[in-house]
């Protein structure tokens, strides 16, 4: 057996992966200082949504007619919205919601794509064809649509809404898995596998999906940003999560409406979508850096 | 990542390799499932249309009182088909397509083909400006963000980049009305000419959606160029032209950009779905009557034949453009020409 | 007009909140004034109108819009007025949005008009009641359609029995119960009722939002068929269509041959166009309108005030009293069907506070059914205001606990999410634990008007000026309630109030409408509120039609 670079290195890869991190923190830190300060605003982020209760000084849904629409000061730091609630409150618990929107289709998305992908990537023949003709029905919608036409039949609910984006954004990790599994199904290792006689199952779940955890990975981190985004649009659509929750993409879409009487208003929220979505990117970058620098993401960059 | 004996040469440009009739082969079975595919996505929207809360007569009512009228709303609903049942329906609408008829609209009766016809340039003219202003600025920030990586130039370009893809396309609207409209009353806020009718007043009026809807888009393209161009800066082949002694200038534009580009192209052409998608919103913001704000009313004011009609042509385009790009990964790259 | 610093200064909301109201000061007192000389001795409905055809116009700008009847009317320049959304049905028999009467009446004017109350001629010369089964119309003898077929007896039959006809799947079928037209000569029409109908006429005052007040010719209705005929309706108003796109801008030019003229004997109309462009997001038409790329939007919102106030050339005009906003309740379930419980969350409801945030001072709080743009409006009819002891002893008189929860849904649209949160926040404090729920219009018809789902329901609706029977109907008539709940007692006075020809006895009887509300708490009344047009100053002559939330710009003019 030819002994080759490529065709080894995966290999290893994916036994070492298991068995030792291949980056340290403080090393990831030194050579990718980018993503390290992404990393570091998500982590905030992260802590503001699980600790919200107890860091936001007023009650979110806490209504002050008489002192609607105040500019920051002192006693509300982000000032109030149109109908007297405290904005910083609001941003805070908005955290929790739109990151666990935000999460959960992803995890949603990974779950559906990401085995279809594999599946149809190694098995090849009609199940090929038929995941791919129905991602590829599925990506021919126009995503909105679907999001928007999902979420009114659902219900504008927080679990409705990240199943709606999950689903939008599963065909693309099947078709990014699918590509990655093309390429490594003809490698001499998973050949080796097959004649000492592993089931397929065993060759998917053991050699195939770790390898293409990196590639899901940076993708993974690319969609948080899209679905926070999307949350966003489906509030300024009108199907956004229901009052009194919170959530940034609500809080824009109440702060587009004022824009004129009072543009702070949409600063903290429009703001915090561009610092997470942002600090992911940066942070899907790095890791993509690490993994592989070689590594190519077939949808979006 | 490579399996075969050495890697395919694809700096020899287009050349058509031993897989000839393969490929043609390949092309005829893709255009042939275009049709199931596109019938598939109508049946699925059909039923998920008619799962759809609110009744499409109350929707053409309105608020009125007068929407309780039983006689009236029963009246509304045989005019329109809606008592037939779901499948018959269905049926009814593929008959009329195999006609050439999409049937006319829920709410106003006017003609789905006509009112989609008449649109279709207005929103084409939006998504192409789009496009080309999003690939005029993406493609060349992309490149010198690769070639200068890790500097203070690639991470400005990354960050605008970003910038584009994390900022919502309502809010940078929004915000582009307020500076170029209310505050220097440069532009006007909203409406549509057409280039066809009158080249400068259209441009004026193109310029905030375009910039708006070009955001996000040539914040992708810039990635994807960038990194594209990263990879193929890396492969053997650029290592040889370095060696060999040709100048830094040359090794890019002769034989990095153009094999970095072919990726691109493909990303573009995917972006497609996006583009259709984001019509949407800032045809909606700039008051813009082209296709997405077709397909917005329709949902709203349950509009199922107008919907399906513009649903229909999308997603006919989205698989054209998938099957065109698809092609050129094929013809390009023997490793994917599989299925 | 692009002044940045001009916008700062705005951005200190204290100063410009002041200026606006003291400006409005002065608009309401004109518009306070105007109503009460309606309501002190409006027509009683047997007699005729005037009987001068010739001199009088429809819609006589100048004696009630909130401009000076100073200047000189200028003719030509084009109009432009923004709409938030598509038209449904340009055939003014099928249509029935609350924003689309100011096109409507363009392209076809109402066989009579309103103005302050009062009806008047528009088409129809003179009327008389003959009995009261029967009225007479003149209509006047020198109305062609736009196709040239002339306006006679034979069309106003024609028109009046399409809108009645089951097929044609009107919204103002049900106005037409029991309705025949006689054609005793080719310019009278003599409408018989099968029981006796005192408000029959106002319907004839408009055809939009819903009204039966529209022609159209025969003729071209025969020629092209329904579908057709909504895409190129032929009519008979001041103006013509040049080009109508239901979903997009449609223009509309002088109908030469329009007889009416203004009070001082002016030709009408005196615009040169009207163009009408579709705007949905509010915030984008308020750039619009301070870049001067509209010149009028009349579906403004109190929040875009101050971007208007201030600017040199634009002004407001409000129209107070035009909409009530109040909550709906289901009567038939618990336990929104306990008496005390409704009127705990009477009391409950904070409505100053929903003043100060949704109207930003220009409304008032809600107290019952009328305002004060109809004659029937009493001044001293009880009401309930904010009492928050008095809210929590009702709910234990209820028998409730805290803790109680109920539901309520609201439009997506506009202000009503938002509303939906204040109430829901105000409740709150008084033990009430209100889920929030919005829907687009055609799920909340479903799910609340027809199927009950929903305990409470926000609702909204233009209060229009004269009699209001129609909306008193609407709000308290069986055929009209969420979930279908039967309401006999005020069933049985509409009945009386119909068939009542005195209307000083029909006032009385409309006043022992509101107290029956106001005992049985029957909706909770949360705002009177204003309807807003911003409008560039260089346009005069336009004023509120009877619907109260559109414009007429028959006798508009720009300087």
């Amino acid at each position: 057996m030819k002994a080759n670079m490529d065709d080894i290195a995966p290999f290893e890869f994916a036994q070492s992966a298991r068995r030792r991190p291949r980056c340290r923190p403080a090393q990831f830190a030194r050579r990718h200082p980018m993503a390290a300060i992404a990393a570091s605003i998500i982590v905030v982020f992260v802590a503001a949504a699980l600790f919200a209760p107890l860091l936001a000084p007023y009650d979110p849904a806490a209504t002050d007619g008489v002192n609607r629409l105040q500019t920051p000061s002192a006693s509300h730091v982000f000032g109030t919205d149109t109908l007297g609630r405290d904005v910083f409150s609001r941003a805070l618990h908005g955290a929790r919601v739109s990151l666990e929107v935000a999460v959960l289709a992803v995890l949603v998305a990974g779950a559906i794509g990401v085995p279809l992908g594999i599946l149809s990537g190694f098995r090849g023949g009609w199940i090929d064809t038929i995941v791919m003709r129905v991602t590829d029905a599925v990506i021919a919608f126009p995503s909105l649509v679907l999001a928007l036409t999902l979420v009114l039949v659902l219900g504008p609910t927080v679990v409705n809404i990240m199943l709606a984006l999950g689903i939008g954004a599963a065909p693309s990790y099947a078709r990014l898995v699918r590509g990655q599994v093309l390429s490594l199904k003809n490698m001499e290792y998973i050949t080796a596998a097959r004649a000492i006689g592993a089931t397929d199952i065993r060759i998917m779940a053991r050699y195939l999906w770790p390898n293409t955890l990196p590639t899901v990975i940076v993708a993974a981190s690319l969609t948080m940003g899209t679905a926070i985004l999307a949350e966003a649009s489906l509030s300024f659509l009108g199907v956004g999560v229901r009052p009194p929750t919170p959530t940034w993409g609500g809080m824009l879409n109440e702060a587009f409406s004022q824009i004129y009487a009072a543009p702070f208003l949409s600063v903290f929220p429009g703001a915090a979508i561009f610092l997470i979505t942002l600090s992911f990117n940066l942070l899907g970058d790095g890791i993509r850096d690490v993994m592989d620098p070689r590594l190519r993401t077939i949808d979006h960059g | 990542m490579s399996p075969r004996h050495g890697k395919p040469n694809v700096a020899a440009g287009n050349r058509a390799g031993p897989g000839t009739p393969f490929v043609i082969a390949y092309v005829m079975r893709r255009c042939l499932q275009i049709p199931f595919v596109v019938l598939l996505v109508t049946l699925a929207l059909f039923f998920i249309m008619h799962l759809l809360p609110g009744d499409p007569i109350y929707a053409a009512i309105g608020e009125s009182e007068a929407s309780l009228d039983e006689v009236a709303i029963h009246q509304m609903r045989e005019d329109l088909g809606l008592n037939d049942p779901l499948p018959v329906q269905y049926g009814n609408w593929l008959a009329d397509l195999a006609r050439g008829d999409l049937g006319r609209s829920f709410k106003d009766r006017v003609s789905v083909g006509d009112n989609i016809k008449g649109r279709i340039p207005i929103t084409a003219q939006l998504g192409l400006m789009a496009l080309l202003v999003a690939v005029c600025v993406g493609v060349p920030a992309g490149t010198i963000a690769a070639v200068k990586r890790n500097s203070i130039l690639d991470y400005c370009v990354t960050i605008i980049a970003i910038f584009g893809i994390a900022v919502p396309s309502f809010w940078f609207a929004m915000l582009l009305i307020w500076l170029f409209v209310v505050t220097l009353g440069w532009l006007p806020a909203s409406g549509f000419v057409g280039i066809w009718e009158d080249p400068w007043p259209a441009i004026e009026h193109m310029v905030l959606p375009v910039a708006a809807l070009g955001l996000t888009l040539s914040g992708s393209i810039m990635r994807y160029t960038r990194s594209s161009v990263l990879d193929v800066l890396n492969q053997d082949y650029v290592r040889t032209a370095r060696a060999k002694g040709l100048n830094e200038r040359t090794v890019i534009i002769r034989h990095a950009l153009r094999n970095s580009l072919l990726p691109v192209v493909t990303v573009v052409g995917l972006q497609l779905g996006y583009l259709l998608g984001g019509s949407i919103i800032i045809e909606n913001m700039f008051a813009i009557p082209g296709l997405g704000r077709l397909a917005l009313d329709a949902i709203n004011g349950r509009d199922y034949p107008t919907l399906q009609g513009v649903v229909l042509l999308f997603t006919f385009l989205v698989l054209v453009v998938n099957l065109l790009t698809d092609m050129s990964y094929a013809v390009l790259d023997p490793r994917i020409r599989y299925s | 007009m692009t002044e940045p610093n001009y916008w700062k200064r705005l951005a200190q909301r204290g100063t410009s909140r002041r200026r606006v109201l003291q400006a409005m000061g002065a608009a309401s007192m004109t518009a306070a004034i105007g109503g009460s000389f309606a309501a002190c001795g409006g027509d009683d409905d047997a007699t005729s109108g005037d009987d001068d055809a010739s001199k009088n116009t429809p819609s006589s700008g100048t004696t009630t819009s909130t401009q000076p009847a100073g200047p000189v009317a200028k003719r030509g320049g084009e109009l432009v007025v923004r709409r938030p959304s598509a038209m449904t049905f340009a055939d003014p028999h099928r249509s029935s949005s609350g924003y689309d009467p100011t096109i409507n009446h363009l392209y076809a004017a109402p066989l009579l008009s309103m103005v302050n109350s009062k009806l008047g001629p528009s088409l129809v010369a003179k009327w008389e009641q003959v009995d009261h089964t029967s009225v007479r119309l003149q209509l006047r003898p020198d109305l062609t359609f736009t196709d040239g077929t002339p306006v006679n007896a034979a069309a106003v039959k024609y028109s009046i029995e399409r809108q009645a006809d089951p097929k044609t799947a009107s919204p103002r079928r049900q106005l037409l119960d029991g309705v025949t037209v006689e054609t005793p000569d080719e310019h009278s029409a003599l409408l018989k009722f099968e029981t006796p109908n005192a408000t029959f006429m106002e319907n004839l005052a408009a055809n939009e939002p819903i009204g039966v007040g529209a022609l159209i010719s025969p003729t071209a209705f025969e020629k092209l068929g329904a579908d057709k005929f909504n895409e190129t309706p032929v009519s008979v108003g001041p103006f013509k269509i040049e080009q109508l796109r239901l979903d997009a801008d449609s223009t509309f030019v002088p109908n030469e041959a329009w007889p009416l003229t203004a009070p001082n004997g002016d030709k009408l109309p005196y615009l040169d166009r009207v163009k009408i462009r579709v705007i949905p997001q509010t915030a984008v038409a308020v750039a619009e309108l301070q870049s001067g790329g509209i010149d009028m939007d009349y579906v403004f919102l109190g929040e875009n005030v101050s971007q208007i106030k201030g600017r040199k050339g634009l002004d407001i005009d409000a129209n107070k009293g035009a909409i009530t906003q109040r909550i709906g309740l289901l009567i038939n379930k618990a336990p929104t069907d306990i008496v005390a419980f409704r009127k705990a969350l009477a009391y409950g409801i904070n409505r100053d506070e929903f003043a100060a945030v949704f109207t930003d001072g220009l409304g008032g709080p809600g107290r019952g059914a009328l305002t004060p743009l109809t004659w029937a409006y009493d001044a001293n009819a009880p009401f309930y205001s904010y009492d928050e002891k008095k809210a929590k002893d009702f709910l234990s008189q209820a028998g409730l606990a805290s803790g109680t929860k109920v539901n309520i849904c609201t439009y997506t649209s506009g202000v009503y999410p938002r509303m939906g949160e204040l109430i829901q926040a105000q409740l709150k404090k008084i033990g009430i634990d209100v889920t929030v729920d919005s829907m687009e219009v055609p799920v909340y018809t479903e799910k609340y008007r027809k199927n009950g789902d929903y305990f409470m329901g926000l609702e909204g609706a233009g209060a229009p000026q004269g009699d209001p029977y129609r909306a008193l109907e609407s709000l308290f008539g069986s055929s009209n309630q969420p979930g279908g709940t039967p309401m006999p007692e005020a069933d049985a006075l509409l009945e009386k109030a119909i068939q009542e020809f005195d209307q000083d006895k029909r006032k009385a009887i409309y006043g022992d409408i509101v107290k029956l509300d106001y005992d049985n708490a029957y909706k909770v009344w949360l705002l009177e509120n204003v309807t807003l047009a911003g409008y560039n100053t260089a346009v005069h002559g336009f004023n509120w039609l009877p619907s109260g939330s559109a414009m007429d710009v028959t006798a508009a003019w720009k300087a």
